[in-house]
């Protein structure tokens, strides 16, 4: 209860991250994490944007405290790029998911540095009805087209009787069988040599 | 330590979300106290701020120095409308009579963060 559960649960959470830190890897922590990594700089002097994220928020690889999402940066003059945007965790205060425009800020000195806008961000997730709504606009944004195609054909499927799978392919008898048929044909009379010769060089070709 | 005030607020502008934005920028809504500075904008929306530290709390922390800070942020995100205007979102967190005028003022308020 209280203070004891806190620290019971404080023990057990640093447990599966390696255990409690020491004083001094405590502060070297602590001085990571709230690290802004030069994205104050950029929203105080860059340069107003629009990004497209097109992908998801993964951890950092060896970096506990930051993340990372690739985003398509539009800046307002000049062509679209792509950065792999990694940022401090403790920054992310809205939902980023694939498709979203979010609000960004470009650095002046390297355009590859961006920086998010989270209250505005905030303010684009509210307004889109929630972060679910929001998330599912993005996702329909991205995928809808794939979705819908895959869906179409699925229907065609079904119009043409394969209850919704792939039609199958059509049973192809072997080369041999199809030569040996061929003989038996002209061998009966019904054609001619010069089309058993065709037919079956038509067979061995398909080989 | 800042109680969760939380809200989201509906407002209408006949004007495109750009000339709304720049119009909002230049001339603050007048249910946003000037003690709400701007402090960011983005390509469709701006944002103010406003720090505050209670009396009480200025004595506790020694004028603020140890903290005892709330600061309220309130965005205006500016989308377009089906009749050429402009709908104004306006999110975040303000004073209880800064809510309060907000929600007079709005034509839709809903309490609560983000869902």
């Amino acid at each position: 209860m209280g203070i004891f559960k806190t620290f019971k649960d404080m023990k057990a959470t640093a447990a599966e991250h390696g255990g409690v830190p020491n004083l001094r890897d405590s502060y070297t922590d602590m001085s990571k994490m709230f690290d802004d990594r030069g994205e104050r700089e950029i929203l105080s002097t860059g340069i107003t944007a629009m990004g497209i994220v097109r992908g998801f928020v993964t951890p950092v690889p060896g970096d506990r405290f930051a993340m990372s999402i690739p985003i398509e940066v539009h800046p307002p003059e000049g062509v679209p790029y792509s950065v792999d945007y990694i940022f401090p965790t403790v920054r992310m205060q809205a939902a980023i998911a694939a498709g979203m425009e979010i609000p960004i800020k470009i650095s002046r000195d390297d355009p590859s540095k961006i920086a998010v806008q989270w209250d505005a961000q905030k303010a684009q997730i509210a307004a889109a009805g929630g972060a679910t709504s929001a998330v599912l606009d993005g996702l329909s944004k991205t995928y809808g087209p794939a979705t819908q195609a895959a869906m179409g054909q699925a229907m065609n499927n079904l119009r043409a009787g394969t209850g919704g799978n792939p039609p199958p392919t059509t049973f192809q008898p072997d080369a041999q069988s199809r030569i040996e048929k061929l003989e038996q044909l002209k061998n009966a009379g019904l054609i001619d040599d010069a089309t058993y010769q065709a037919k079956k060089q038509k067979i061995v070709d398909e080989i | 330590m800042a109680i969760s005030t939380n809200f989201t607020a509906q407002f209408k502008d006949g004007a495109s979300p750009q000339k709304a934005l720049a119009q909002w920028r230049a001339n603050r809504p007048p249910w946003l106290p000037n003690r709400y500075q701007i402090i960011e904008d983005s390509y469709n929306s701006v944002t103010w701020q406003w720090s505050h530290v209670s009396f009480l709390m200025k004595i506790v922390t020694f004028g603020g120095l140890l903290g005892g800070q709330t600061v309220y942020r309130v965005t205006a995100l500016f989308s377009p409308d089906q009749f050429g205007g402009s709908l104004v979102t306006v999110n975040g967190t303000a004073d209880p009579e800064t809510r309060r005028a907000i929600e007079a003022a709005s034509t839709g308020f809903e309490p609560g963060g983000l869902v």
